[in-house]
């Protein structure tokens, strides 16, 4: 392995790159927690943190409670959100909240 | 107006222009960006300096514009724009144990090591510029969901590796391959979510350009870009540069996965830019459109008097290079050419700069206009579908003269 390794470095050298590290690990920042307490907070903190941080919500654009049950939605049906049918309306409706409009 | 300039690979803040002129950014601080919930902190991620965070779970990051205007074509490692699909990504990554596994509808299944890539296949380099499908999300009206990006989810890099259909070749492709379908270490949190796959018509992926590289502007890629090897299909959308990847599937049927099938597509009709409501079918995005941006001056700077202020930027398109870059200081009325710096192939960031007379009292309406070697050219038709994708409209840089 050690004598690989040397060549593999050999040969890396004389094409002019550098050497790839041999193990690379990194520590990401911890997430940003933007759910602010409201009926259905709990709800959206279990499952939408699931997948992804609570930024996903709070940076698209504001929009109504139909555009978020579509959201929704599509989480449960295309990404596969471990959501019941029942808990789509009360997710909408506490998003309405976060990052709602008219 | 006194300006300073972040050095390369520098985590010192100050120098950094924000899209609105002011001076800035340390992680820590925050930035607007120009639409509804546009603040972003301006956080520091492994192996980069401080960056517009726009998500931190799966992590996407964005390029402050003023980067572009540094040194040459080329976009700093650290300051290169991030973006994962999914939450699943290996922090830790053992570059000798990784392989690249190449199978399917092949002669022989290859099992191939970093050292395999670069012993046994000759090295080549390109520059290409890697953009987001969804960049400058953030100012389509009416609003699209999505990753709302600004303009800097874009980056030029000088990529080294070698070229894929080398690797296809040496695997030997069967008869009755139609597409080589692109998977990488990323992975769902849930088994329900689809995994991250891209696919590329097997002519395409065997054709020269397309490249599996192990550097990036001479050194290892960060791994938020996909250490230790990322697929670059150069004028293609950034979509298909498949981050860490690790496995190379030869199909005998067009891929039918989620990503390719329902996702990163684009309307057929109106060029891919239609109406808000309008139904059309939809194929998969493909090539990215010719696209200028002023990077030395920022909405709503105030400049000094004077003859001979500097206006530079940058050009690119889908691979057929930039023909010409126009200068407009009058909203677009009238038009004159720029210099065009130099040229580090067709799918290069390539850098113009002229200058202009700005006067005390006057507002200066600037604008540039690339046309590319295809013909193509930027209009002030501003492209909207439901996706977000293929903005290139010519962008506004309004200063006023003090």
């Amino acid at each position: 392995m050690r004598t690989l390794a040397f060549a593999l470095a050999a040969a890396v050298l004389a094409a002019g790159t550098p050497l790839a590290a041999r193990t690379v690990s990194v520590t990401m920042p911890p997430e940003r927690q933007l759910f602010k307490d409201a009926p259905g907070a709990d709800l959206a903190r279990g499952k939408c943190q699931t997948c992804h941080s609570s930024d996903y919500i709070f940076t698209q654009p504001p929009m109504t409670k139909a555009q978020w049950l579509a959201e929704a939605s599509k989480m449960k049906n295309v990404y596969g959100a471990p959501l019941e049918e029942s808990q789509l309306e009360p997710i909408a409706a506490y998003l309405v909240t976060q990052n709602g409009k008219e | 107006m006194r300006r300073t300039r972040f050095l390369a690979g520098g985590l010192a803040a100050g120098g950094l222009l924000s899209l609105t002129g002011s001076p800035v950014r340390a992680a820590g601080q925050t930035i607007t960006l120009p639409f509804a919930n546009g603040m972003r902190p301006i956080v520091a991620y492994p192996q980069k300096r401080p960056l517009i965070l726009l998500t931190s779970r799966p992590p996407q990051l964005e390029t402050p514009l003023a980067v572009f205007d540094e040194g040459d074509a080329f976009t700093p490692n650290d300051a290169f724009f991030v973006r994962w699909h999914l939450a699943g990504i290996p922090t830790s990554i053992d570059g000798d144990a990784f392989r690249i596994n190449v199978h399917g509808a092949v002669e022989r299944e290859l099992s191939l090591s970093l050292g395999d890539l670069r012993r046994d296949f000759e090295p080549v380099e390109i520059a290409a510029v890697c953009q987001c499908s969804g960049n400058s999300r953030g100012y389509f009206s009416p609003r699209v969901p999505g990753g709302q990006w600004s303009n800097g989810a874009m980056g030029n890099a000088q990529w080294r590796g070698v070229r894929l259909g080398d690797v296809l070749k040496r695997a030997g492709i069967k008869a009755g391959a139609v597409q080589v379908r692109f998977n990488g270490l990323e992975t769902p949190t849930l088994s329900t979510t689809p995994d991250f796959l891209k696919s590329l018509d097997v002519e395409l992926a065997a054709s020269p350009d397309v490249i599996v590289a192990y550097a990036m502007n001479g050194a290892d890629l960060p791994l938020l870009n996909g250490f230790p090897v990322r697929l670059i299909v150069p004028g293609y959308f950034a979509t298909y540069w498949v981050k860490m990847l690790d496995d190379v599937e030869v199909l005998t049927e067009p891929d039918q996965n989620f990503w390719m099938k329902t996702a990163y597509r684009i309307p057929t009709a109106g060029n891919g830019c239609i109406s808000p409501g309008e139904k059309t079918e939809t194929v998969p995005i493909g090539r990215m459109r010719v696209r200028s941006f002023i990077t030395n001056l920022t909405d709503g700077q105030h400049v000094a008097a004077g003859s001979g202020q500097r206006l530079r930027g940058i050009a690119f398109d889908g691979g057929s290079g930039i023909e010409r870059v126009d200068v407009s200081t009058d909203g677009g009325a009238t038009w004159r050419a720029a210099k065009l710096n130099r040229d580090y192939g067709k799918y290069s960031f390539r850098r113009w700069e002229t200058t202009f007379d700005a006067a005390a009292g006057q507002t200066y309406r600037l604008a540039s206009r690339a046309t590319a070697g295809d013909g193509s050219v930027q209009t002030t038709a501003v492209c909207w579908n439901p996706s977000g994708y293929l903005r290139n409209a010519i962008e506004l840089v309004t200063v006023s003269v003090s």
